[in-house]
């Protein structure tokens, strides 16, 4: 044919000439390709295994289920109108998605344990397992439709078997099973059922082509990017308002009376660090009246996420811990924990302290005394701010030995707070009295400082939650810490300042 | 089982021809469909097709391509017969599963240069549009059937179709096919 006459051909002879030009047999492919369930099925299969396996590295444990759920969505919406079982099928992805996909955002905001309990979220679990057995039963009884349509016998038994795979793994989850056996008789199982879902897929190529897939007003592309840029758009709000502790910044009043001035000249005369004096609240200056003797230790340290960068660390975090001696019945002590960001810090995330307190340590020859204070401030303007702590108070955490199994309880003071982004001199301090109950005794208080050094974290927590839950990690995902102690024995006043 | 059917057939055995309506009743359904509108042209066209398939089983070559392709061949050109004869067309009729030839020696020609070029043309493009293509030319799906297979709209694949035969024309007006 001449070239000309393609292109000054009209679309009808084109469609003509086209329709009746092809070689004798159509290419395997196009015949392999081009049927009406292949593409929605095997999205709605492979979905179901991706939504299945459980990878936990690299957040595959997220990835692959968010796939899963995404391509059983666009599978089953082509499918939803060949038979109601399909319909129902439809209507429970959509559930589960509605379920899934916020909780996805929801992992990229660390203070979701505030408004969303732990009741909720396990209730949420069980109901998107309820929601995943229900839709697999569905897609069963929808599938052997399909075949009976065609008059073929149903086979689609890989199915119904995934259905009974997850009621088990579900049942040794929920009675915490710790044998190996039964979880590699389970892999063992997976494979077959996959085996045997590939098996269903062959069976659908002679029933499937009496499938209809339903029209879309929305293309699949778009409804892929569209739950992509939620995603998105939801984790970067997530990270971007969700990852500090609302915080009470108030402007610091000079309160300072008579009384008050005493007390400070007299803890100056004692050697008490100025500085930190100055941030001293009312209640707390009050409780060193009458002073005895003041122990100072202070270190800086240079906070970074991991040891082997500690060169490049341009941080310079102050810690400095005190025992201020009291006049009482028993020898009475105040020890406080001050920390002082001289430079830095990078990221304003969430912060904690952790005090393990003198009378913990040394149980035998300590008790404890009153209630815990204390407060954040920083400077900006030549204005002092402060806030009370967004958590304070003691809470039991878990301490895990190595390899699992040295479980020991402890309960330590915590202060969980946030910095303020603007603003410079960001600093606190937190209070607590003790009593020493024998003569020969000597105080040690650990005093650790858990700082989030970067936004990344998923899902997402905050300082407080994770040294509570690793008490004994230096380096918790996001978050490192620095350990200090107060060493004081009885008889030898100390001041030690780096 | 695919196997089993084909041996049935060749040995004239019945029971080779419900099979075939079994296994294959839906795949053969689904070609006529498009190409034929009335419901009572689609059951006559089936009927036609398993009787074409019973008489030509014997030209059935596993060599030149799988059973579904061969299949496919004959009812698609079975049904487009089907199509020209309800409107009273002229036009000669399709064969079964080979390219019609020409009425001279110089249209049998044309026509396998023709056929020559579109294959070039063809095999130049993306697998996907040449999926859509078959679908259009081949198949002769309306864009509603193609849109909801593909999970695109009607207007999303009328403007892939347009794109793709620009392309075409492109490609077969010399680009590609200098003669």
């Amino acid at each position: 044919m001449r070239n000309e006459g393609w292109r000054h051909m009209n679309d009808i002879d084109l469609k003509t000439v086209f329709s009746e030009s092809f070689s004798a047999l159509p290419p395997e492919e196009v015949v392999r390709d081009v049927t009406p369930w292949k593409r929605a099925m095997n999205r709605v299969l492979l979905g179901m295994v991706l939504g299945t396996i459980t990878l936990n590295f690299w957040y595959l444990n997220y990835i692959l289920p968010a796939a899963g759920m995404v391509l059983c969505l666009l599978g089953l919406r082509a499918l939803r109108r060949e038979n109601g079982y399909f319909t129902a099928c439809f209507v429970l992805i959509l559930l589960r998605c509605a379920c899934f996909f916020p909780t996805l955002i929801l992992n990229t905001i660390s203070l979701r344990d505030e408004f969303f309990p732990d009741y909720i979220v396990d209730a949420l679990g069980q109901a998107a397992l309820a929601l995943q057995l229900l839709g697999l039963f569905c897609l069963w009884l929808g599938l052997r439709a399909v075949q009976q349509k065609a008059g073929l016998p149903p086979r689609a038994g890989g199915v119904l078997a995934l259905m009974v795979w997850y009621g088990v793994v579900y049942f040794l989850a929920l009675i915490q099973y710790p044998g190996l056996i039964l979880p590699l008789l389970l892999l063992v199982a997976f494979i077959f059922i996959l085996r045997s879902i590939c098996k269903t897929t062959k069976a659908l190529s002679e029933a499937g082509y009496t499938m209809h897939p339903a029209p879309v007003k929305v293309p699949d592309l778009w409804v892929v990017l569209i739950l992509a840029a939620v995603l998105v758009l939801g984790c970067a709000a997530g990270y971007l308002f969700g990852t500090q502790h609302p915080m009470d910044w108030q402007p610091l009043k000079e309160t300072q009376t008579a009384e008050t001035a005493e007390i400070r000249a007299h803890l100056l005369d004692l050697d008490f660090p100025e500085i930190i004096l100055n941030d001293l609240a009312e209640e707390d200056l009050a409780a060193c009246a009458g002073a005895l003797r003041v122990d100072v230790e202070s270190n800086v340290y240079a906070p970074c996420m991991d040891d082997r960068k500690l060169q490049s660390s341009g941080k310079r975090l102050r810690m400095t811990s005190i025992a201020v001696q009291i006049p009482g019945e028993k020898e009475t002590w105040v020890i406080m924990h001050h920390f002082l960001w001289e430079k830095g810090p990078d990221f304003f995330g969430t912060d904690c302290l952790q005090i393990w307190p003198a009378y913990q340590v040394e149980a035998r020859g300590c008790a404890r005394g009153g209630d815990f204070t204390g407060r954040v401030l920083y400077d900006q303007d030549g204005q002092t701010y402060a806030a009370p702590f967004y958590f304070l108070g003691e809470a039991s955490s878990t301490n895990r030995g190595s390899m699992y199994r040295d479980t020991t309880q402890q309960t330590d003071i915590f202060a969980g707070f946030s910095l303020p982004r603007e603003g410079e001199n960001r600093r606190g301090y937190l209070t607590y009295t003790m009593f020493a109950a024998e003569e020969d005794y000597f105080i040690t208080s650990y005093f650790c400082y858990t700082h989030q050094h970067t936004w990344f974290q998923y899902p997402a927590t905050t300082a407080l939650n994770a040294q509570m839950a690793s008490p004994s990690s230096n380096y918790i995902g996001p978050f490192a810490r620095e350990m200090t102690q107060l060493h004081s024995l009885s008889a030898e006043p100390m001041q030690r300042w780096d | 089982m695919e196997q089993e059917m084909i041996r049935r057939l060749l040995a004239r055995e019945e029971a080779g021809m419900a099979d075939l309506l079994l296994h294959y009743g839906p795949l053969m359904r689904y070609i006529i469909a498009p190409i034929l509108p009335n419901p009572q042209d689609r059951e006559d066209c089936l009927s036609e097709v398993t009787l074409r398939v019973w008489e030509k089983i014997q030209q059935y070559d596993r060599k030149r391509g799988s059973w579904n392709a061969w299949l496919t061949a004959i009812t698609r050109n079975t049904a487009l017969n089907h199509a020209r004869k309800a409107l009273g067309s002229s036009a000669e009729e399709l064969p079964e599963d080979t390219p019609a030839a020409g009425h001279t020696p110089e249209e049998a020609v044309l026509q396998r240069e023709r056929q020559e070029a579109v294959r070039d043309a063809l095999e130049r493009l993306p697998y996907r549009d040449r999926i859509l293509f078959y679908r259009k030319y081949y198949y002769m799906q309306p864009t509603a059937q193609i849109a909801a297979e593909l999970g695109m709209t009607e207007r999303a694949v009328e403007g892939k179709l347009y794109r793709l035969k620009k392309q075409l024309r492109k490609i077969l007006g010399g680009e590609g096919h200098a003669q």
